[in-house]
């Protein structure tokens, strides 16, 4: 039942979290670490009571738009997923964070920002590494984080060496921006059925209408206009002093249909951040594009787990 | 305390699809109703009395839907004001098995 209604209330949080955080409702999610489905307080005595045996290196996931951290979990293997995984093989305590995906991502950045600079004074032991990973939109709640700790030189960032984004849509999600388009055709016919239902469709929250562009950008960026997501003066550039991994899923290994259709909801060329000119932050090495997974799988998969333990295990080797 | 405040949460959203939904079908009622009106308002002969009857239409349509408000918002604040008082005896009890607690582990100290 609890669990059943965490991922009701995460979908509900999704289609109009913005409207529940702007009227004060109790059915809006707090940000904050989950482990075993509970919050944790962001205190030492929270942390020592529900993280047996922590380690000094952190992996931090951030769950996508309308879900809770049990996307992760694997479905024939609940118990499992990325983060214990990473645990039993290469010794990462994780933390899952849970949020309301209706907020704008701007503002869910800035939390997660806030939030993890308060976890290293709650954390039961000195943190020597942070490891960031977004499913998703999550992967855009990791940047914009980033992007706030930077500009407000929060401590937290000197720990980031590397951050994973899987199915993240960099360059924008194309779905929202062809609703937006048909919401507005509908809004614009003299008609008051057609008006009703562009209404309808014009609930939806800030946090999904900011994966049509991927908007990352706050106020004071506002003035910079886009001119294509595609430049590599993207308004958010990938941070140069991390080392940034994406993994993309395609829905079939034809290149035509891959490229059309990438993982079904997030395109190829957004998840795999493909423009035109390269990006100077990404080799070629660090983008993997998997073929056969949707969108969904793509939180919990065999295959991404397995290029995740490569990516970390081989960052492991160069370390030592 | 937790449940009550995801009972408010869900009872002040339901409210809100009620206020807003009214409003919106509102809309579409008078802007629907406006339609023929609007031809039959162009015939010489019946134009003035169906101005007459187009303006109470519209009077009786926003008396309506503004009831379906009013008695939402009336029903929201009963609801409210059940749940609190739900809430109130349940913290309450909570601080005196608390207080109770303290008291009998400083006896015991």
């Amino acid at each position: 039942m609890g669990k059943k209604l965490d991922e009701a209330l995460a979908v509900l949080n999704g289609l109009v979290g913005d409207h529940l955080a702007r009227t004060g409702n109790g059915l809006a999610t707090e940000m904050a670490f989950y482990r075993a489905g509970s919050a944790l307080k962001l205190t030492r005595s929270a942390f020592e009571r529900s993280v047996p045996n922590p380690r000094a290196r952190v992996l931090v996931l951030v769950h996508g738009v309308m879900c809770t951290e049990a996307i992760w979990s694997f479905p024939d293997q609940p118990e499992h997923d990325y983060g214990t995984l990473l645990e039993r093989d290469l010794g990462f305590t994780p933390l899952y964070v849970r949020y309301n995906s209706g907020a704008s991502i701007v503002e869910n950045g800035a939390y997660l920002a806030r939030l993890l600079d308060g976890l290293p004074s709650a954390y039961p032991v000195p943190i020597e590494e942070l490891v960031l990973i977004g499913y998703s939109m999550g992967g855009l709640l990791v940047r914009r984080a980033c992007r706030v700790a930077e500009l407000e030189q929060l401590g937290w960032l000197k720990l980031v060496k590397r951050a994973f984004y899987v199915g993240t849509p960099h360059l924008g999600a194309p779905a929202e921006r062809m609703g937006r388009a048909v919401s507005a055709l509908l809004r614009a016919i003299d008609d008051p059925y057609t008006r009703l239902i562009s209404e309808l469709s014009d609930l939806r929250s800030q946090g999904i209408r900011d994966l049509g562009e991927a908007h990352l950008h706050d106020e004071s960026d506002e003035a910079r206009l886009i001119r294509s997501l595609r430049e590599p003066q993207h308004p958010l550039p990938l941070l140069p002093a991390i080392k940034h991994h994406l993994i993309a899923g395609t829905l079939t290994a034809h290149d035509a249909i891959a490229w059309l259709l990438g993982d079904s909801i997030v395109p190829l060329t957004s998840a795999a951040w493909r423009t035109r000119e390269p990006n100077a932050v990404l080799a070629i090495d660090q983008i993997k594009v998997i073929n056969g997974l949707n969108h969904i799988a793509l939180a919990h998969h065999d295959d991404v787990y397995a290029q995740l333990r490569s990516w970390l295990d081989d960052d492991q080797e160069n370390q030592a | 305390m937790k449940d009550v405040k995801r009972w408010k949460g869900l009872r002040a959203l339901v409210g809100d699809a009620v206020e807003h939904g009214a409003s919106a079908i509102e809309r579409v009622h008078i802007a629907t109703a406006k339609r023929p009106f609007t031809v039959m308002e162009q015939i010489p002969g019946i134009a003035e009395p169906v101005k007459g009857i187009h303006a109470v239409h519209d009077i009786i349509v926003t008396n309506t839907y503004g009831a379906v408000r009013l008695v939402n918002r009336a029903v929201g604040q009963a609801l409210d004001a059940a749940l609190d008082a739900v809430d109130e005896p349940a913290d309450t009890n909570e601080a005196e098995v608390a207080s109770d607690l303290d008291k009998s582990s400083k006896d015991r100290t």
